[in-house]
């Protein structure tokens, strides 16, 4: 692909998607300095992988593996990254409590990064694509995970959320 | 639910956007974690034949030196690999927009080969070299009479019996891995 073309799909992808890029930065890392370099990885990734882009799958679903993928192997590298567990481990585990009374946006927003945050793949995956609002078949598409398995799992994350922000935000 | 949600998507934005002139100038440098491993691994291997380029110079017996000259030949191909290794790791390219579980998948298989192959790329070719080395010695010296040249033998065996051991079990934890990714994506 021409070097235009490439640069041309990149300033779109940035344009519509940038802001979603920006927001799953804080669900993989938690140092300010390395989410800098992983942003970096990510839109160095991003304009590489343009070179090869062939319209077999929408620009968004694209631009979201990438994004994800360069995000997990980031977090595979850090050897301090913590210890992360499944969906269904999570729910056995007793909420902390203490932002249980998080009354303001700002300590619901920790809570629900750090949340996120001990999620393993693809469970942490999903759960953002969750929160950017895509649906189980858009999930699916970008995660390769069966849409029967999405399905449960977004369930199962609802079900967490509701129970850790019950007092939070109800539907 | 949907405030949740809400909350997730208000988040301020942290850092500016990259410029393409920056994006470029990055794309053509090493990875940063890949720079400092090999800075890592060359440092280590410049000990290994430093140390082996001073026995060739200081032992006389014919056989210590032919084995010098085989360890460091040896550990100059095992850093030739591992530097073919790093080139691919940099950045994910062709394979970056791949499925979550076909990238992991790929990501796992890599290393499952790698740590499967130890034996052929990291083991094998350091293990002439010792073993010639230490025959020189043993013929060779006050180190013939002094008995100790089974026990190091022996400690040279099973440090790389272990290296090997552990990296076959490493490959099998990432088989189960593998397996387990399969559960995700077979429809019934």
């Amino acid at each position: 692909m021409p070097e235009a073309d490439q640069d041309a799909l990149y300033r779109l992808a940035i344009a519509e998607h940038g802001a979603a890029i920006g927001r799953l930065l804080r669900a993989y890392e938690a140092n300010a300095e390395l989410r800098r370099d992983l942003l970096q990885d990510i839109h160095v990734g991003l304009w590489r992988s343009f070179a090869l882009f062939d319209g077999r799958c929408s620009l968004r679903t694209w631009v979201y593996r990438v994004a994800h993928n360069i995000a997990s192997s980031h977090v595979a590298r850090r050897i301090r990254a913590g210890k992360q567990i499944s969906l269904d481990a999570l729910m056995e585990l007793p909420d902390t409590g203490d932002v249980e009374e998080a009354a303001s946006e700002k300590q619901m927003f920790e809570k629900l990064t750090t949340l996120i945050r001990t999620l393993g793949q693809p469970d942490r995956q999903i759960i953002l694509l969750y929160l950017e609002d895509m649906d189980a078949a858009a999930i699916a598409e970008i995660t390769g995970v069966k849409p029967g398995a999405i399905a449960t799992k977004i369930h199962r994350i609802k079900a967490l959320l509701a129970r850790r922000f019950k007092d939070g935000r109800p539907e | 639910m949907n405030d949740l949600k809400t909350l997730w998507k208000s988040q301020e934005t942290e850092f500016a956007p990259m410029s393409l002139d920056d994006i470029r100038t990055q794309a053509g440098k090493l990875h940063s974690n890949v720079r400092r491993r090999n800075i890592r691994e060359a440092a280590a291997a410049v000990l290994v034949v430093g140390g082996f380029g001073f026995y060739l110079w200081w032992f006389p017996d014919p056989l210590m030196r032919a084995g010098s000259v085989l360890v460091i030949l040896g550990t100059l191909f095992v850093m030739w690999k591992l530097f073919t290794r790093g080139k691919s790791e940099t950045l994910p390219g062709e394979r970056s927009a791949a499925t979550w579980t076909d990238y992991y998948r790929g990501e796992l298989v890599r290393q499952r080969d790698l740590l499967k192959s130890v034996w052929k790329w990291y083991l094998a070719p350091l293990v002439p070299g010792m073993a010639v080395f230490l025959a020189g010695m043993a013929h060779s010296r006050p180190y013939a009479a002094s008995g100790k040249i089974a026990g190091v033998a022996a400690l040279c065996a099973l440090v790389f019996l272990g290296i090997g051991l552990l990296n076959s079990w490493g490959a099998r934890q990432l088989q189960k891995r593998i397996d387990a990714l399969g559960e995700l994506t077979r429809v019934p």
